[in-house]
């Protein structure tokens, strides 16, 4: 077996449209860790993951997964990973039972007993059609599977998208729970940025096909900081230093992405701490610098 | 790949079963018929009528069971749009398979079917002859072979345009594009076959022997049915061979 030390690692992915580009993204994924993958709606999240998948073929970079080379070992790698959908590959006609049928053929290491306690976990039945389920329910049906043939990587593109509190929270539980071997890695696509301030060790922030901000997850909150202050206050704000700024009527809200600069240079001025989502607004907007 | 095999035949099983159903259907009248027409109703017709009758009832049912059997058992497809509205187009990308894998899955059902269908045309055709006390001739097996060879060039070709643009559509406009061949072929040689037919026929275009017609008709048929017999081993192999690596091409190529 491939010793590794990061599950995913990417460099200088580049995939060319009409009116979008994925531009040279970088980032690894550690192994034994979760990392959000965080971008808007067209950022270019399922670019890259398909890209990583093989859905796709990207014109440019590279992509090691699990410590192999995809070009080179593209189907030792997909037995030992599983792929989550924001929606059910499985036509709705087929029930859990059937799902079986299709995926114990496919893999090798698919554990039947390990399938089966999920669905007795997750509270899904064997013989109702995908088709009669709820939307979270499906989405249970999809990870039971994925998690069922011992994968050692986890990579899902918006898999949480549209389900409730609830539900939402059962599954990262899950993700939780599947974490405890240290050998799983997951990398989560996702826009709710507060599921992954849950449970995510590392985030990548990605705008307009390119890699803005990677780093840990708390070393990237502990780095950034909104000052909120007021306009005049703001125009003594070194623009270099701003990532972009919120105005209102009232005032205006900063983020830094340097909290020790916010305390020795702006020690004046309240330094809040920021959240996942934030940061992503302010970075989405950076180009425009000020934005209300 | 047994798995996704499963998954197909699944999908499929609705137009199976109604595939079958209208084939037996097709054959049990056929029968009827044939028996109708040599010890039934059909036989107490006049000689001429009979005469009509006779051949219509035994050429027409004597490949009508295979061609519904090759039309509805080797042509659904919808399997293949179906995956691209459920994405497991898409995530069969995802899985440890081959694309050779995944293009194989989508041949293994109609090339059964096929085989099928053949056995069914053939177990008909001698039934046919056995009512009609005739033997199951050389030249019987070779128009179920020129027959099966058309439909599994149609079929190949449907799978690859399918994958490419997932709308049924193409496969129309495939087969009517064929069609539309066959008919540019024969106005081509329209004056050639005017000239030929015109060996028979008095200047006011009637047919003055009608015997000898027949029998010359009957010649061409046989001769043209003996070349596309000896070309139709090679039109079944290269369109499914050609049918296939287009579909492994695809499938490589990956979505854009």
């Amino acid at each position: 077996m491939t010793e590794y030390e990061n599950a995913i690692e990417i460099s200088g992915l580049t995939k060319k449209y009409d009116t979008f580009t994925l531009d040279s993204v970088s980032f690894n994924v550690p192994k034994g860790s979760i990392m959000g993958f965080i971008g808007q709606n067209g950022a270019g999240k399922t670019t890259t993951i398909n890209s990583l998948l093989g859905i796709i073929k990207p014109d440019a970079g590279t992509v090691n997964m699990l410590g192999m080379n995809i070009a080179d070992h593209e189907e030792d790698i997909k037995k030992q990973i599983a792929a989550v959908f924001d929606e059910n590959p499985f036509n709705d006609c087929f029930n859990a039972k059937q799902v079986e049928m299709i995926m114990r053929d496919i893999y090798e290491e698919w554990n039947s007993e390990k399938y089966h306690a999920y669905l007795e976990e997750f509270e899904l039945p064997l013989k109702k059609n995908i088709g009669s389920l709820s939307k979270g329910m499906k989405m249970k049906l999809q990870i039971a599977a994925a998690l069922s043939h011992n994968a050692k990587l986890l990579i899902m593109d918006e898999a949480t998208t549209g389900l409730d509190p609830v539900v939402r929270n059962e599954i990262l539980d899950i993700f939780l729970d599947y974490l405890q071997d240290e050998d799983h890695s997951i990398l989560m696509s996702s826009h709710i940025t507060t599921d992954l301030e849950k449970i995510a060790d590392s985030v990548t922030f990605i705008d307009r096909g390119r890699i803005t901000l990677t780093g840990y997850k708390d070393d990237v909150l502990e780095d950034h900081r909104v000052i909120k202050c007021s306009k005049s206050d703001y125009k003594g704000i070194d623009s270099e230093d701003i990532i972009s700024a919120r105005l209102t009527d009232f005032g205006a809200e900063v983020m830094i992405a340097d909290s020790t600069l916010c305390r020795t240079k702006y020690s004046g001025l309240t330094a809040d701490p920021t959240t996942l989502e934030e940061i992503m607004l302010f970075y989405v907007n950076r180009r425009k610098k000020e934005w209300s | 790949m047994k798995g996704l095999i499963y998954r197909e035949l699944y999908l499929a099983k609705r137009s199976y079963f109604t595939g079958l159903f209208v084939t037996l259907a097709v054959m049990i009248v056929g029968i009827l018929v044939r028996l109708s027409t040599i010890y039934g109703n059909l036989a107490k017709l006049d000689e001429e009528a009979f005469r009509i009758m006779d051949v219509y009832t035994y050429n027409i049912f004597m490949y009508l069971p295979l061609i519904a059997a090759l039309c509805t058992l080797m042509s659904d497809h919808g399997v293949i749009i179906g995956d691209s509205k459920c994405r497991f187009g898409v995530f069969s990308y995802t899985l440890p398979v081959s694309d050779v894998k995944l293009a194989a899955v989508k041949y293994v059902i109609p090339i059964g079917s096929a085989v099928a269908s053949v056995g069914i045309g053939v177990l008909n055709a001698a039934i046919i002859c056995g009512i009609s006390g005739k033997s199951l001739s050389a030249g019987i097996m070779k128009i179920i072979l020129i027959i099966t060879a058309i439909c599994v060039f149609v079929s190949s070709l449907s799978i690859p345009l399918l994958t490419r643009f997932k709308v049924k559509t193409v496969t129309d406009a495939l087969s009517l594009g064929l069609m539309g061949i066959v008919v540019l072929i024969m106005w081509l040689n329209m004056d050639r076959m005017r000239e030929w037919f015109g060996q028979f026929t008095d200047e006011n275009g009637d047919i003055t022997d009608t015997e000898l017609l027949m029998e010359k008709v009957t010649e061409k048929a046989a001769m043209i049915r003996d070349i596309a017999a000896e070309i139709a081993p090679f039109v079944i192999i290269i369109s499914l061979a050609a049918g296939f690596a287009a579909t492994v091409m695809l499938y490589k190529r990956r979505v854009k």
